[in-house]
């Protein structure tokens, strides 16, 4: 079972729980390795995107003072995880962030949500087993899906990004309603579940670890009555967490988890599918938790590649060393956040693509905001789309 | 009535004076389990008054609420929480007796909701 990383004492003083927990992450998180290289510092996102930021500064914080600078570093990380990749000697910067954070009070946790931590208080309230949701409203008329079976495809907070992110017209559902046209097109039906949760990604990653344990195993009870055997994927926090935490917070939790794009290539192995024509450029944006952090880089690409008529341009920063979209998990966003969203733009809008595909809901969020203050210009004109609906319009158009 | 939990969230201007003169006359109206402008946490009703259009002085901050409440609507109804919880109205200073009678039926309601969660 997952818990606080650090057994707490709640009569202990707050001060000295935080610097004994931090002692212990940091042992834990390896943060002691580093030898003060700098390559973290040179491509972490948020020193690019303007602010004097560092992972190894925060780490020798982290050893030497609990204090408010350390604890307004640890909302600053996207847990993008750049750093870690380039770390030569395999600092867990990011573990250490997201475990850190869950030390913090909770007062401090719900201060750094943006959107005045609507979204965690969404999740929250879906925590509750009593709890009776109505978000099966965004699946297509027509559709071939079922309440039980041992495919299951999973939604998350699509349904309630939908109604959120409504001003900025980013419907989230619409990628899992173009995966479940391409899976009627496959003769699968897929399973949808009512009382499925949001997977627990943001209040992991927000410190909240109890809450995702709950949400966590709230949806493995689901899929256990519901017969699921397999578990897929458009949203590419939910198939991070799905495939690599629930294990650790569910005991006896074993069933196989794919984002989308894999479960695809594979199912369309020994079937003669017809890809239709989508022309124009295109460039892909890689998810920080699809790509870098569970190392799924070439199977977008090679879907994309079998459309004819699409060319595939590569931004300067991709695969692993793709730059991230700028904000994780719903909490600090800002003027830093900003800029590296614009920056990741500039690189899309470099490749002269009209569209920029990613493999994750929340990418496309966070980049049609920053969008929408732009004014007209090859940036702003970019449009985004979710890569499963563009495949959508090529296999099941 | 009984006590219902109830929260109200109220605009500072026209409502407002509305509720101030219904606390002039003593009367408070809205029973005891209605709480203005406090905490929400655990309220099973939530009431947000506003003023009328017409005498609304923000601008498009009017505009800005209604679509807020729309998309708040539609979550807590996806929560399957009943939109019929939130209430939204308009009142106009001189509106005590309407925003009374207003706040007594929502209770009203609110109670049986209260009733079916006991």
């Amino acid at each position: 079972m997952i818990q606080t990383p650090v057994p707490i004492d709640r009569q202990e003083n707050p001060a000295d729980v935080l610097r004994r927990g931090l002692t212990e992450l940091a042992r834990a998180r390896s943060l002691r390795r580093c030898y003060d290289c700098g390559k973290c510092t040179s491509v972490c996102p948020v020193n690019l995107g303007g602010e004097l930021y560092s992972p190894r500064r925060l780490g020798q914080l982290a050893l030497e003072d609990s204090g408010p600078l350390l604890q307004s570093a640890l909302w600053d990380c996207l847990t993008c995880g750049a750093c870690r990749e380039i770390c030569p000697v395999g600092v867990d910067f990011p573990g250490f962030v997201r475990d850190a954070r869950a030390l913090l009070p909770g007062d401090a946790i719900m201060r750094e949500c943006s959107h005045g931590g609507a979204l965690q208080t969404i999740q929250r309230l879906t925590a509750d087993p009593a709890r009776r949701q109505n978000r099966l409203r965004w699946i297509p008329e027509g559709a071939a899906w079922a309440r039980e079976g041992e495919t299951l495809l999973f939604t998350g907070s699509a349904p309630y990004y939908d109604y959120y992110f409504d001003y900025l017209g980013a419907r989230a559902s619409a990628a899992p309603a173009a995966a479940l046209r391409i899976m009627n097109r496959l003769g699968i039906t897929p399973a949808l579940l009512e009382q499925e949760r949001s997977s627990g990604h943001d209040l992991l990653f927000s410190g909240d670890i109890e809450g995702f344990r709950r949400l966590a195993q709230l949806n493995v009870d689901a899929m256990r009555t519901a017969g699921v055997k397999r578990v897929v994927t458009t949203c590419a926090e939910s198939y991070h967490v799905l495939a690599s935490h629930y294990r650790k917070a569910v005991p006896g939790f074993s069933l196989d988890v794919e984002h989308f794009v894999t479960f695809l290539e594979r199912e369309l192995a020994g079937r003669d599918v017809e890809f239709h024509a989508v022309p124009g450029r295109v460039t892909y944006h890689d998810p920080c938790r699809l790509g870098r952090m569970s190392g799924v880089v070439d199977a977008p690409r090679r879907l994309l590649a079998r459309i004819p008529g699409l060319d595939l341009a590569e931004m300067r920063h991709h695969g692993s060393k793709a730059l991230c979209c700028g904000t994780s998990a719903w909490v600090r966003c800002g003027a830093t956040n900003k800029a590296i969203q614009l920056a990741r733009l500039g690189e899309a809008a470099a490749t002269g693509s009209a569209t920029l595909a990613t493999a994750c809901p929340k990418c496309v969020i966070h980049l049609r905001c920053a969008q929408a203050d732009l004014p007209a210009g090859p940036r702003k004109n970019l449009s985004l789309i979710d890569i499963t609906e563009l495949l959508a319009k090529s296999i099941a158009p | 009535m009984t006590s219902p939990r109830i929260v109200v969230f109220s605009c500072q201007w026209a409502p407002h004076y509305a509720l101030q003169s219904l606390y002039r006359r003593g009367r408070r109206g809205e029973g005891d389990g209605v709480r203005v402008l406090s905490a929400c946490v655990g309220r099973i009703g939530v009431v947000v008054l506003g003023c009328p259009p017409e005498l609304c002085r923000h601008g498009l901050d009017l505009e800005r609420f209604h679509a807020r409440v729309e998309t708040l609507r539609a979550i807590i109804e996806t929560l399957g929480i009943p939109a019929d919880r939130l209430l939204v109205r308009a009142f106009h200073p001189h509106e005590g007796a309407q925003l009374a009678e207003c706040l007594e039926k929502f209770s009203a309601g609110i109670d049986a909701v209260a009733e079916g969660e006991r």
